[in-house]
């Protein structure tokens, strides 16, 4: 008898649900046909369900559209970067510079990156220009001509992740970094991606400095960006204080990412380091990692 | 929605018409709120969760093959996400009033169709609030997805046995707690007044 009720207990929800199969249905009706008291189970399961189904938000359909919206417009221009403009290097650059290295001029002017013609552009305080990644022949050609404290910062906070996700490789890390600060494509070229680390030796050994120094400059691009309202040096500072997790600097001011910038960053963080070439694995530690330096007390 | 309008849509994504993912946006989006905010009872978190998920669809249209109901693979993203986002919440979360809701189980059946509906209603919700993580995933697939319990399992990634076990769990934690609710709150004694 015990047996009978607990397969009956056990069947219950499902009979409920109507996604029992046919021969557990017909179990289930004999058995409460044999016995009425069991209905009261059956009811009570019944009103349960329904409760659940009751229990139901009462919101509108549009819930959250207007932000994703605003993503995939800010993120529209990513399917090309480091994927297909990458081709665009097989074309002589344009030698009018008001026209042909527009498109350029833009994102660089927004990293306050050196225009082509060796000016520095300073970003102009303006938080509603939208931040644009560069393509991966942009970047290579000037991503890291970031300004000093700017490239110090890149180099930091990715040090701080080559040393949690791959310690081996920071003995080789100083060079890497300063290639890759001098000629990023150089340092691309050490890199065959972190797979191979599970074949031990060689270039492997080199496997996720150099995307890690690429994913982390955009990083720092688009947090810049984002703070350049700030006045003056406080970018700089608060950037560092974002990174708090990585500075050795103490008692610094606190500043709180909101959620949708910590959402950009991970998708930013997300589509960077596949253009990169990295793994869905490490990809998936890289991104706890920066979560936690971005939201540590 | 259809499951041809579905795939129809995803068509169209691919080829990057706004008009499309918002069409299968507004169709879903309700659906996984619900379920967010049902496990994370959180509206903002929740309202996260869905835009992310759904900003998913929008760069891989093509990763849905039809193994599964597409609500259900919707969940599963969802579900994914806010692991990988509030881990610690999640684990963490509902310890409190083991007391009310571990307390010993009396086996009649709460007579919940003999209180009045806002009573009762208030009482489930309140005791489905109170039960843990896991508890309240398995209650929401089978009650309010209606899915078939080895649905369940895939989508959660265990035995077929652990669905029902916790599906079982999570059922008569809650009609402890509505019963001790009930009695606390000065409704019907219903240790002395059960039909079997």
């Amino acid at each position: 008898m015990t047996m009978l009720i607990d397969r009956f207990n056990e069947l219950l929800p499902w009979y409920v649900n109507g996604t029992l199969d046919a021969t557990d249905r017909a179990w289930m009706d004999k058995y409460l046909q044999d016995h009425p008291q069991a209905c009261q189970q059956l009811r009570w399961e019944q009103l349960l369900r329904e409760e659940v189904q009751r229990n139901s938000p009462n919101v509108s359909e549009e819930i959250g559209l207007a932000k994703v919206m605003a993503r995939i417009h800010l993120a529209d221009p990513m399917p090309t970067v480091f994927g297909k403009d990458d081709e665009k290097t097989a074309v002589p650059p344009p030698t009018d510079i008001d026209t042909g290295w527009q498109k350029l001029s833009a994102p660089l002017k927004q990293l306050g990156l050196p225009s082509p013609g060796g000016k520095t552009m300073r970003p102009e305080p303006n938080p509603s220009v939208p931040y644009t990644p560069l393509t991966k022949s942009e970047f290579q050609r000037e991503a890291i001509r970031l300004e000093p404290e700017y490239r110090h910062l890149v180099v930091n906070v990715a040090k701080f992740i080559v040393a949690k996700l791959s310690p081996h490789e920071l003995p080789l890390f100083p060079y890497i970094s300063e290639t890759f600060v001098k000629t990023p494509k150089v340092a691309f070229s050490f890199s065959k991606g972190e797979q191979a680390l599970a074949f031990g030796a060689g270039t492997g050994e080199l496997a996720i400095t150099t995307p890690v120094l690429a994913v982390t400059a955009e990083l720092v691009a688009y947090l810049r960006n984002e703070l350049k309202a700030l006045p003056g040096e406080a970018t700089i500072a608060a950037l560092n204080a974002v990174f708090k997790a990585t500075s050795m600097q103490q008692h610094q001011e606190n500043y709180r990412l909101s959620s949708i910038q910590l959402a950009q960053i991970t998708e930013l963080t997300e589509s960077a380091s596949r253009r990169a070439g990295l793994s869905s694995s490490f990809i998936a530690g890289l991104l706890e990692l920066i979560r936690d330096m971005l939201t540590s007390e | 929605m259809e499951d041809e309008e579905i795939l129809r849509l995803l068509h169209c994504i691919e080829h990057r018409d706004e008009a499309a993912f918002q069409k299968l946006y507004k169709a879903f989006s309700k659906k996984l709120f619900a379920y967010a905010v049902w496990q994370l009872d959180d509206a903002t978190k929740a309202e996260e969760i869905v835009s992310d998920t759904l900003f998913e669809i929008w760069q891989h249209p093509t990763r849905f093959r039809g193994d599964a109901k597409f609500s259900t693979w919707l969940i599963g993203i969802a579900r994914n996400k806010m692991k990988m986002a509030w881990r610690i919440n999640i684990d963490t979360k509902h310890i409190h009033d083991d007391e009310i809701i571990n307390g010993i189980i009396d086996p009649t059946p709460p007579l919940i169709h003999n209180i009045e509906d806002s009573q009762r209603q208030e009482g489930v919700r309140l005791c489905m609030s109170k039960l843990s993580y896991n508890h309240r995933e398995c209650l929401y697939l089978g009650y309010y997805e209606d899915l078939k319990f080895s649905d369940i399992a895939k989508l959660l990634e265990c035995p077929e046995n652990t669905v029902k076990t916790r599906m079982s769990n999570a059922r008569k934690k809650i009609e402890n707690c509505l019963r001790l609710w009930i009695q606390q709150e000065g409704g019907p004694d219903l240790r002395n007044d059960h039909a079997y």
